[in-house]
């Protein structure tokens, strides 16, 4: 309950101190300490082969942490694009203030879609067989690839993550998905950002791991409903440390209380082209990741330490006694 | 409308009321509801499908890149006749688990104020999972595995025989678990789990509870190609009188077939709307419908939720 007494100090500045962690629960990491554990930091040892399967293709399997780009925005699909902008059609251009008077879908728990979950800063994990692949994500999500050669259901469902097929070209592996929710529903974002997704995209992702310890994506964003030409993405992840794993998140605040109380939209998007985690330029959110009690929790941005907070708590998270807030 | 459809096939209706529930709050309209029934013979298959145990000439076990049995693949369960499914206590007397004293009151007091968690959409935990009526599906490699189930949640396990529990581990749903090889048996210890008296979470369908000083050491095997099975023992001094024992085979699904996105949040602002508890536990063992009795002909429809929908 350390960081609900955080949350609800609202009156007092915010002052990064270390909170000693109550038995068995998580430490607390604010600012630059966060930053240190979630980001990914450049690999200077000495270069390890890319391991392979029995067929010798290589293996994505392991816990990446990004190598985020100086400069350049998280979260944001057009990180690439000229004033980090996308190209938006008229149709796109509507959908994107629709999007700005909607709750964010991650922070009241639906899944997270694709290819949102690949512009996070957040780490991920990867498991892959030779016919199945998972992207394990910091939300408690995972999204499906089948690498078994199917060919494209024609009547496929419209999901947040779409409908997966891998297929390897040399050493890379070419995930296409289609078959998308579309921003309309007022449930999937295409980004941190709140861009708009249409049930028209194709998203094509272009994975390699040129040694053990880079994952490397180049994405292909092709959406002409939304958009008016297709958008590149390009982002590298290191290898996280030996014995680093994702462990469990359980995001399951979506309640009438989210419903009626959270801001609608992504926020302030600054020139930076962040949505940003405070006024202080801090560009991941604090850990525990949007924790109400421990692992248990709401989509992260909620809970942010420097983020003004609704004035009450969801039902069934414990208030602090007074005990506790006196401390 | 094929969203919904295959929505609802995915829906496991054999486990009970609260699905119907869900999918009804969500889903607003629900014509093909029918068809859920008739999942088993439909070409995308359900993951309430149920599997015989296999007869076919025996395939060899396949083996991960450390000669290990792999145990990756789509499984679904396989039903004793006569045994409760869901239910943990399934090899005891009177299908009824050990009981202590507090543990009475435990499993009391989750039947008259916990709403069932999974019909919140927050994960089932370890064993509940195991002793599910739905199939789940295996990502194994030498390192860590991972088990996925139908409502969008996953489990992690990380192999490594050096390992140990942290003195003092943060609680979670689906706990700590470390795994090691004894032969050709993947040993799963799973300890830190969060205890049914102050979190939502309930050690089997017919909402029995666990607590904080429960230990699962799962026993997995892959005798051949498409049997997967589990020795489970469950250790829980704080409710239960002594040990218990779980044993279950699954069947490899058809090759094609797998887990698939499911959209449970979509639904779980209901929460206030569903009652405690996991109903009345038959004398069979089941909970609400059971495995072999009939599903409603038709379902309740949008009107009967009316008052929940409006709420929203």
């Amino acid at each position: 309950m350390k960081r609900l007494d955080l949350i609800l100090g609202l009156a007092a500045p915010i002052v990064v101190v270390a909170l000693a962690p109550a038995a068995g629960a998580q430490e607390t990491y604010v600012g630059k300490a966060a930053e240190e554990r979630i980001l990914g930091k450049p690999y200077s040892g000495p270069r390890a082969e890319t391991p392979r399967d029995a067929e010798g293709r290589p293996l994505l399997t392991g816990f990446w942490k990004l190598l985020h780009e100086p400069g350049k925005p998280d979260g944001n699909l057009g990180k690439d694009q000229p004033g980090f902008r996308l190209p938006y059609t008229q149709a796109g251009q509507k959908a994107l203030e629709a999007n700005h008077k909607t709750l964010d879908p991650e922070a009241r728990c639906l899944i997270t879609g694709i290819p949102r979950l690949l512009t996070t800063v957040l780490p991920f994990e990867i498991l892959q067989t030779p016919e199945r692949l998972a992207t394990f994500h910091q939300l408690g999500w995972h999204r499906w690839v089948w690498l078994d050669g199917r060919d494209r259901d024609p009547e496929q469902d419209p999901r947040y993550l779409g409908n997966a097929i891998g297929r390897w070209e040399g050493d890379t592996l070419v995930i296409e998905s289609s078959g998308f929710h579309d921003s309309e529903s007022g449930n999937i974002w295409l980004d941190d950002n709140a861009n708009p997704i249409s049930s028209e995209a194709v998203v094509v992702e272009r994975w390699t791991r040129p040694d053990f310890h880079h994952l490397n994506l180049e994405l292909t964003y092709t959406d002409p409903k939304y958009y008016s030409r297709p958008i590149t993405y390009r982002r590298s992840w290191v290898a996280a440390a030996p014995g680093e794993y994702l462990t469990e998140f359980s995001c399951e605040w979506n309640t009438p209380w989210i419903l009626a109380n959270l801001e609608r939209g992504p926020g302030k998007i600054g020139p930076d082209g962040n949505r940003g985690y405070g006024p202080d330029g801090q560009i991941v959110p604090d850990l525990p990741l949007g924790a109400a009690e421990g692992n248990r929790g709401t989509g992260y941005w909620l809970f942010r330490s420097n983020k003004p907070k609704p004035s009450d708590l969801p039902p069934g998270v414990e208030r602090p006694s007074a005990r506790s807030a006196a401390k | 409308m094929s969203a919904l459809r295959s929505s609802f096939e995915n829906k496991g209706f054999t486990m009970s009321t609260k699905h119907i529930v869900l999918c009804a709050a969500a889903l607003v309209a629900a014509p093909a509801t029918a068809q859920a029934q008739d999942a088993a013979s439909a070409p995308e298959a359900s993951v309430a499908q149920r599997a015989e145990p296999y007869t076919g000439e025996r395939v060899e076990t396949p083996r991960g890149l450390d000669g290990k049995p792999d145990l990756t693949g789509f499984w679904r369960p396989i039903r004793e006749p006569g045994k409760p499914g869901g239910n943990l206590g399934k090899d005891e007397p009177y299908f009824e688990l050990p009981f202590n004293e507090t543990g009475r009151r435990a499993h009391l007091y989750s039947q008259n104020h916990t709403v069932d968690p999974e019909a919140i959409c927050i994960p089932g935990g370890i064993p509940r999972h195991n002793g599910s009526g739905l199939a789940f599906e295996i990502l194994h490699t030498p390192k860590r595995l991972a088990t996925l189930y139908n409502y969008n949640t996953h489990r992690w396990v990380t192999i490594d025989p050096d390992l140990r529990h942290p003195e003092n581990p943060e609680p979670r749903y689906f706990g700590h678990g470390i795994a090691h090889w004894e032969g050709d048996t993947l040993v799963i210890e799973t300890r830190g789990l969060r205890d049914s008296s102050k979190d939502h979470i309930w050690l089997d369908e017919n909402g029995d509870p666990t607590s904080d000083q429960t230990v699962v050491i799962e026993r997995w095997s892959r005798p051949d190609y498409h049997q997967l099975r589990l020795q489970m023992t469950v250790t829980d001094p704080k409710y239960y009188s002594r040990p218990f024992t779980f044993d279950r085979t699954w069947r490899r699904a058809e090759k094609g077939a797998g887990a698939n996105e499911y959209a449970c949040n979509e639904a779980n602002t209901v929460r206030n709307h569903i009652g405690p508890g996991a109903g009345i536990i038959g004398p069979d063992g089941n909970r609400g419908f059971g495995y072999n009795a009939p599903l409603p002909e038709v379902p309740p429809g949008p009107d009967d939720y009316e008052d929940i929908l409006q709420s929203q």
